[in-house]
């Protein structure tokens, strides 16, 4: 079997349906004004009272409510609120899914728990547009929900070779399959046709070193995905710590002591993002 | 062919997709020249490293990107409080633009702003407007904020390069953060250099000059004393070496301890400076000195005199006179005298060293020669100098200490030995050098122009000798007074002569002029003025030293003389044989011709005396009659019973 293969089994599974599919394809065009991605989120009552809530949490902390859709797009950036829409509707998409072997709340807490350490790195970076690194982290294993879903009972196939082999589960996933989640997402994302900083962020976040285009987003995710697993912030099925690979650290360039303040910085804002998120 | 399946709807959207993706092209083609250009915004000259150009620059850019109605720029100053350093259009818009910022400052929008890494857009009082606020920071610091008011319409379109406005203030936010380190490290530098320069200034203060006087060393005074040598080597100036020494200064500091000794050097010193201050003050600009402690109790002065040695010399009299004083040292009176040695280049040496060494060698001397006093390294120069400076002094002086007195020589009728009368000459009785004859201090008197005084008191002396005889009138001699080219040129000497003469009550015959030949010579038509004026109030008159000043018989002719005096030389040799007597024969032969009388002076011996006799001289004076005596013994003389030698043998 190969990654095409994988993707081809089942459409509805990788494609959104009804309103999802106009928002997505809305957010997607750069003709896209304020007023036209307002428009787009508001078809969708659910996105639309999620959107409103996160630009009201305390991750944007901004003094005053915002009341309307339209004026959290022009104070979180029309770039901004595109990233934050994407995200959310990806985890109400997948939310709904059967899937056996991982606990979904388990999972999406490590998702967004990646999603807003990789956020944090880049704001302490000071990079313009950070939501863009909560995305890629929220959907860097996608792949793996993919993969479970495909699987089905034979998952357990998966954990037999992680328990007996004491590896990592994407080494499990190699040995089963012949590839790992990594690729699977990204093969997913590039045919969602996000960007190619997304794609490949998510596809090398287990060999940050093989990241030849978008070295520093890789980085940050992989280091962000290690972060979370270590502070066992939710779990994708991993047992054990992926190792970081050090020369990540170089390429972020931050220094040791500011991860502290990073780490501070998304635990308080993780529990809630997953009360509006995951509720 | 196209296909045509496409509805018009679609078709539209196409083409409204085309207008905006050409729009963004040419959007993105200007941001990317505003990116390519961003160092701009830095300068990389000093001149460009102002916060006003950065932000100029700054604005420049974004003018480039944006369209705004108004934008502005505030700056984090160094109390953290937020400036607004640039406004596009201040003043111009309602609301203005600083005041909407205090409004969301007050809400606190603006500080929410402060730490997001993107382009927030609020929403404005005025309607279809937003106001955009964006950090200016760097990694690490917040640097300030731009502001501005837009359509929101327009940023809609201009949403794409809102990352470049981003960049560019991220740019901007390192400019001035650089400018910063620049002005702070140009502070540093100019103050380091302030007291590097401070430093080097006292440091070679400190090398060059005396800590208890203030005063250059001899390390400076050495250099200067070079630098002067330099000056004078092509010209006539001289440069004077003076240096000093306090006497005795050692028993001041054992008596009274070194603090006491430190004091006196300070006094010295300052008085030293002031006196030397005051010196070049007189003299105009020509005059440069410099003083210098050398160490322990000597100091050095430097003169420097475009005028020649005069002013030195003055100055060193000056210098000793003045500091041989009484000064209050810790409420004790100390005296100190002091004593100098001079050196002048280029007399006594061609090098500092020599210069030092020998003007040390005269301070020694002085010393030797009992202190408070001056030496020069050259005897020459004080035999002249010195004294001549001295006299002067005291030439001065002497007339109202009276001082100057009046010695008489006798002259004699050689056949009968008889005192026809004297010649006066003046002797100044001098405190430390004993009686001085006017040679030592006549030229001296001519120059000080003192000989106007000195020849009137000659005249009044010895008018009152004269009277003082108490004789008949027609026994009384007549005296000789010696009159100087000088006194020639005098405007009336002849009425002022004559009118002292007359208060006397003296008859003027009694009272002969004697003038060099030489001094008649040099000036022959005023002479002759002088004698024919003295002539007629009946003064009579002599040629003194005839035969030695080349007067033509033309010249003497003109001359009413009624003696001429034979010059001591060429009475000296008459006792050598018959040849040496053809002079003065000659001399005789003509006075008798122009119907002269004729007198010899300088006879010492009887042969002498002898041969002026057959040579047809009947008067003479010299020591073989009498020495010049005093007054007393003058008139002793003058008593009928004395008779000098005469030649009878």
């Amino acid at each position: 079997m190969t990654v095409a293969e994988f993707l081809e089994q089942d459409d509805a599974l990788c494609s959104f349906s009804g309103s999802y599919n106009t928002i997505f394809t809305r957010l997607s065009d750069p003709t896209a004004n304020v007023a036209g991605i307002t428009e787009a989120v508001e078809l969708d009552p659910t996105i639309a009272a999620k959107t409103l809530r996160m630009a009201n949490s305390s991750l944007y902390g901004f003094p005053e409510p915002i009341d309307t859709l339209h004026r959290a797009v022009s104070i979180i950036g029309l770039q901004q609120m595109r990233q934050i829409v994407l995200s959310t509707i990806v985890i109400e998409h997948f939310r709904g899914l059967p899937v056996i072997g991982v606990d979904m709340e388990s999972f999406w807490r490590h998702s967004i728990a990646v999603g807003v350490l990789s956020r944090s790195i880049a704001r302490f970076r000071r990079e313009a547009n950070i939501e863009r690194l909560y995305l890629y982290g929220i959907m860097h294993d996608l792949g793996r929900l993919l993969l479970f879903l495909r699987l089905g009972n034979r998952t357990e196939e998966l954990i037999n070779i992680r328990e007996r082999e004491q590896c990592l589960l994407f080494e499990a996933e190699r040995e089963l399959l012949g590839f790992d989640h990594a690729a699977i997402g990204s093969a997913l994302l590039e045919e969602w046709g996000m960007a190619p900083a997304q794609v490949e962020a998510t596809r090398y976040h287990h060999a940050p070193e093989e990241a030849r285009a978008f070295p520093v987003e890789t980085a940050i995710v992989h280091v962000a995905d290690s972060i979370a697993n270590s502070l066992r912030l939710g779990s994708s099925g991993e047992r054990f710590v992926p190792p970081v690979a050090p020369e990540t650290f170089d390429r972020i360039g931050l220094e040791m002591p500011i991860y502290e303040d990073i780490i501070g910085h998304a635990r308080k804002h993780l529990d809630q993002m997953q009360a509006i998120l995951l509720d | 062919m196209s296909p045509s399946y496409r509805t018009p709807e679609e078709v539209n959207a196409l083409h409204e997709r085309i207008r905006f993706l050409e729009e963004a092209l040419e959007a993105n083609a200007y941001a990317m020249d505003v990116l390519a250009s961003t160092t701009a915004i830095f300068g990389d000259t000093d001149r460009n490293r102002s916060p006003e150009l950065i932000i100029q620059n700054t604005i420049e850019s974004i003018r480039r990107l944006l369209p705004t109605q108004d934008m502005g720029v505030y700056v984090l100053d160094n109390d953290c409080s937020f400036n607004l350093a640039y406004q596009e259009r201040p003043g111009e818009l309602k609301p203005d633009l600083a005041d909407t910022v205090e409004e969301l400052i007050r809400d606190g929008q603006f500080s929410w702003a402060l730490h997001q890494n993107h382009p927030v857009c609020l929403p404005s009082p005025v309607d279809g407007e937003s106001v955009m606020l964006h950090v200016v920071s760097t990694r690490t610091r917040i640097r300030g904020m731009f502001v501005a008011r837009f359509r929101q319409a327009e940023l809609q379109r201009y949403e794409m390069i809102l990352s470049t406005l981003t960049m560019v203030l991220f740019n901007t936010a390192y400019a001035l953060e650089s400018a910063d380190l620049f002005q702070m490290m140009d502070r540093r530098q100019k103050a380091l250099q302030r007291i590097t320069e401070r430093q080097s200034r006292e440091l070679l203060h400190h090398m060059s000059h005396d800590s208890l006087t203030n005063l250059p060393n001899r390390m400076l005074f050495s250099d200067r004393l070079s630098q002067a040598m330099e000056r004078h080597a092509d010209n006539a100036g001289h440069v004077a070496l003076i240096l000093l020494d306090l006497d005795n200064f050692k028993r001041t500091n054992d008596s009274l301890g070194h603090r006491a000794g430190d004091e006196l050097i300070r006094k010295v010193a300052q008085d030293l400076s002031e006196l030397l201050n005051q010196a070049r003050e007189r003299s105009g600009r020509h005059l440069r000195t410099t003083l210098s402690r050398l160490g322990g109790d000597e100091f050095g002065i430097l003169v420097e005199d475009g005028q020649g040695l005069e002013g030195v010399v003055r100055l060193v009299t000056d210098v000793v006179r003045k500091t041989a004083t009484e000064r209050q040292i810790f409420d004790q009176p100390v005296v100190s005298s002091v004593s100098c040695g001079i050196a002048v280049y280029p007399y006594d040496g061609e090098d500092p060293d020599t210069l030092l060494g020998n003007a040390d060698a005269a301070m020694y001397e002085a010393k030797q020669r009992g202190r408070n006093g001056f030496r020069f390294y050259t005897q020459d120069l004080n035999a002249r100098t010195f004294r001549h400076f001295e006299l002067e002094n005291e030439l001065g002086q002497a007339i109202a200490n009276d001082q100057l007195v009046l010695h008489y020589q006798p002259k004699v009728e050689l056949a009968t030995g008889r005192i026809i009368g004297a010649e006066a000459l003046i002797r100044w009785q001098h405190p430390k050098l004993g009686l001085l004859p006017p040679g030592h201090f006549i030229e001296l008197a001519e120059d000080m122009t003192l000989i106007e005084e000195i020849g009137e008191w000659v005249l009044r002396r010895v008018c009152r000798d004269i009277q003082s005889l108490h004789m008949p009138e027609e026994d009384l001699p007549r005296v000789a007074i010696n009159v100087s080219a000088r006194q020639l040129r005098q405007p009336d000497l002849a009425g002022d002569f004559h009118r002292i003469i007359r208060e006397a009550g003296i008859p003027p015959r009694c009272i002969e002029l004697e003038l060099t030949e030489t001094s008649i010579m040099d000036d022959p038509q005023g002479a002759a003025r002088v004698f024919q004026r003295l002539r007629q109030v009946g003064m009579s008159l002599a040629v003194d030293d005839f035969g030695t000043g080349h007067a033509s018989l033309m010249q003497l002719k003109q001359i009413p003389a009624d003696t001429l005096k034979i010059d001591r030389s060429f009475v000296k040799d008459l006792d050598q044989g018959e040849g040496h007597a053809q002079i003065v024969r000659a001399i005789v032969l003509m006075a008798r011709t122009l119907g002269l009388d004729v007198i010899a002076e300088g006879v010492e011996t009887e042969r002498q005396a002898q041969v002026l006799q057959e040579l047809d001289c009947h008067t003479a004076q010299g020591y073989f009659y009498s020495y010049p005596v005093r007054f007393a013994d003058f008139r002793e003389l003058l008593r009928p019973a004395v008779v000098l030698p005469v030649e009878t043998a």
